[in-house]
């Protein structure tokens, strides 16, 4: 069960939750400009939209935590400025993210298509098979739709990603796809713990000779 | 005595009327209710306590009056200490005018005039001076302006009816990307300073910040728009006219500095952040080490005040006060600048974990306090044994070479 936002409230932060957490993540938000990342943070943050941020420079980071499943998360949110100039600065940080969001804007098919390009990013920079939540954000502007949730849906699919839409502005499914996420990392993390312990030293051993 | 008392409190309303007799204003309801007798159904109080009670609160009464005087002191002195800046700040704009900048090329640089520059410009000639301090080594006209101007027009018009034939003269980056940062031009411009509601669509700078950032596009398509820019536009926007705050824009942005970041050098810029480290690890030791061991690099909080040269971290006046002296001492003013906030909040840093510090750094807390920051930025030693910025900033490149 979610303890902190169940279905449709948000997280909010518990004190014993920022206490000492079980499990500390760090995730990279990426996607092109303007897509909403910022204003995704800011809502799951303050749960409230708010149509005055400035763009992000370089990178941004904040900190949430969440109780889900009766267990203490801390994620560490990386924040990430979409122009391509800037690419070069997010690629590095890759490597650190236990988990990735990437989101696109439903009312610019533009955004859509360069998803594939944000996941030959990943797939270069990140460790390999590292949770991917896609996130279709903007549902509020239905009218101005571009993106078929169906598009979502299959390309989630195809690429094995998690798949949400999303509104910041309305903060429909905000932090149902965090928690989703938050989840998804969980397992991930206990998938890696027991391979290790179940090759616990071959692996090390054949680096090393290698090396 | 006693029997006076008593017999007074019989009367109705007397005691509180006795009080206010002998009082020369108006006591709190509360502290009144010290002098007044215990009702009748209580045994009376001793002419003791009532002496002890009633000295109390005369006390009381002098340290409240003494109170009173010292706030309006107080607020005379601001009064007289605000009448005293705006006095200062009238006889700098006179100075600055009728002396320093006619004189500009012999006198930018004498004693005097640098601590006049680092007080802070006044408003009503900060443009002027970050004009001179800036220069024109690129000898920008302002028909250059107007033809590079003529030009983004150009390009906008055959993207918005969607003609294909956009000059391919652009070198460095795919017409795919110029297409997108023409475009990202209009959706950064309205996330300019919102707060100032002045960049918005249907506000007055927003045809002004939209045909600069255009034609610097269009004069250095090497370079192109890269998010920041619109800040620093936007200052110079806020300070002078436009043909001028272009100039000033296409000059600031030669500088190698703003060249290094903007054109995402990454070897300049770690050669950047490299001598950052050396000036921090010499003026705050303990906050240095404290970073380290967190894994804290210095690309997390410089990037965002080095592109947008502090406009977007700091309140605007500060920025602009930043920017003065910037325009005075050249770059290593930035590096010096970060040092200052780092020691303003060092101790408060020093008890944060890696993810609240680049919170923190990267959204500092509004209400900076401009005296204790300047301060605090005074008290940053730009020498590194014996090794001034520029000296230790060559040393690293050499080595990385």
């Amino acid at each position: 069960a979610v303890t902190a936002g169940g279905a449709g409230g948000a997280p909010r932060d518990s004190p014993e939750a920022s206490l000492d957490p079980d499990h500390l993540y760090n995730v990279l938000f990426i996607g092109d400009s303007h897509v909403g990342k910022t204003s995704f943070l800011y809502r799951l943050h303050a749960d409230t939209f708010n149509p005055h941020l400035t763009a992000t420079v370089g990178l941004d980071y904040q900190v949430k935590n969440l109780v889900v499943d009766n267990k203490r998360f801390a994620l560490r949110l990386w924040d990430s400025a979409g122009q391509e100039r800037y690419h070069s600065i997010t690629k590095q940080f890759f490597r650190k993210a236990d988990g990735v969001v990437l989101m696109y804007d439903i009312t610019s098919e533009y955004s859509f298509s360069d998803v594939q390009y944000w996941l030959s990013c990943i797939q270069e920079g990140a460790e390999d098979g590292v949770p991917i939540l896609l996130l279709g954000n903007k549902t509020d502007c239905a009218a101005e739709r571009q993106v078929p949730v169906k598009e979502g849906e299959r390309l989630a699919k195809e690429h094995q990603l998690m798949f949400y839409e999303c509104s910041a502005a309305s903060g429909h499914n905000v932090s149902e796809s965090m928690v989703g996420l938050v989840r998804l990392l969980k397992v991930h993390e206990d998938k890696l713990k027991n391979k290790a312990e179940e090759v616990p030293k071959p692996p090390q051993k054949k680096k090393g000779c290698c090396w | 005595e006693y029997e006076e008392k008593t017999g007074q409190a019989h009367r109705p309303l007397s005691p509180k009327q006795n009080v206010r007799k002998n009082l020369d204003f108006e006591p709190l309801s509360t502290t009144a209710l010290i002098l007044e007798d215990r009702p009748a159904n209580l045994p009376a109080k001793p002419a003791e306590e009532a002496q002890k009670h009633r000295q109390q609160y005369e006390e009381m009464v002098v340290q409240a009056k003494k109170r009173e005087l010292k706030e309006a002191q107080k607020r005379k002195k601001q009064l007289e200490e605000r009448c005293k800046l705006e006095d200062s700040i009238g006889n700098a704009v006179l100075t600055w005018n009728n002396e320093i900048l006619p004189n500009w090329e012999t006198m930018c640089c004498s004693r005097k005039v640098r601590e006049l520059w680092w007080q802070g410009i006044p408003p009503s000639v900060r443009g002027k001076v970050w004009s001179l301090a800036i220069g024109n080594e690129l000898n920008i006209t302002h028909e250059l302006y107007d033809i590079c101007l003529a030009r983004a027009k150009e390009k906008w018009r055959s993207l918005s009816t969607g003609g294909a034939e956009v000059e391919c003269e652009d070198a460095g980056f795919s017409a795919a990307d110029r297409e997108a940062s023409l475009e990202l031009i209009k959706l950064d411009i309205s996330r300019t300073f919102p707060n100032l509601c002045i960049f918005q669509q249907g506000g007055p700078y927003h045809d002004t910040l939209h045909s600069i950032l255009g034609a610097y596009t269009c004069y250095r398509p090497d370079v192109g728009y890269v998010q920041g820019m619109s800040f620093i536009a936007a200052v110079l926007i806020l300070n002078l006219d436009t043909a001028d705050a272009f100039i000033a824009f296409s000059n600031l942005l030669n500088k190698p500095c703003q060249m290094a970041f903007f054109r995402v050098d990454h070897g300049l810029m770690l050669t950047y952040f490299a001598a950052f480290e050396v000036f921090f690890e010499e003026n705050l030791p303990k906050l240095f080490a404290h970073f380290k061991k967190n894994n804290l690099t210095p690309d997390i909080y410089l990037i965002d005040w080095i592109f947008t040269l502090y406009s977007k971290s700091l309140p605007l006046d500060l920025a602009c006060r930043v920017w003065d002296v910037f325009c005075r001492d050249g770059e290593e003013f930035l590096f010096r600048t970060a040092l200052g906030i780092l020691k303003l909040f060092e101790d408060i840093l020093t008890k944060m974990d890696f993810i609240h510090i680049a919170q923190f750094l990267t959204k500092l807390p509004e209400d900076l306090p401009s005296e204790e920051f300047f301060t605090s930025i005074a008290a940053i030693q730009m020498q590194s044994r014996n090794k001034k910025w520029a000296q230790v900033k060559r040393m690293l490149i050499f080595d990385n070479r």
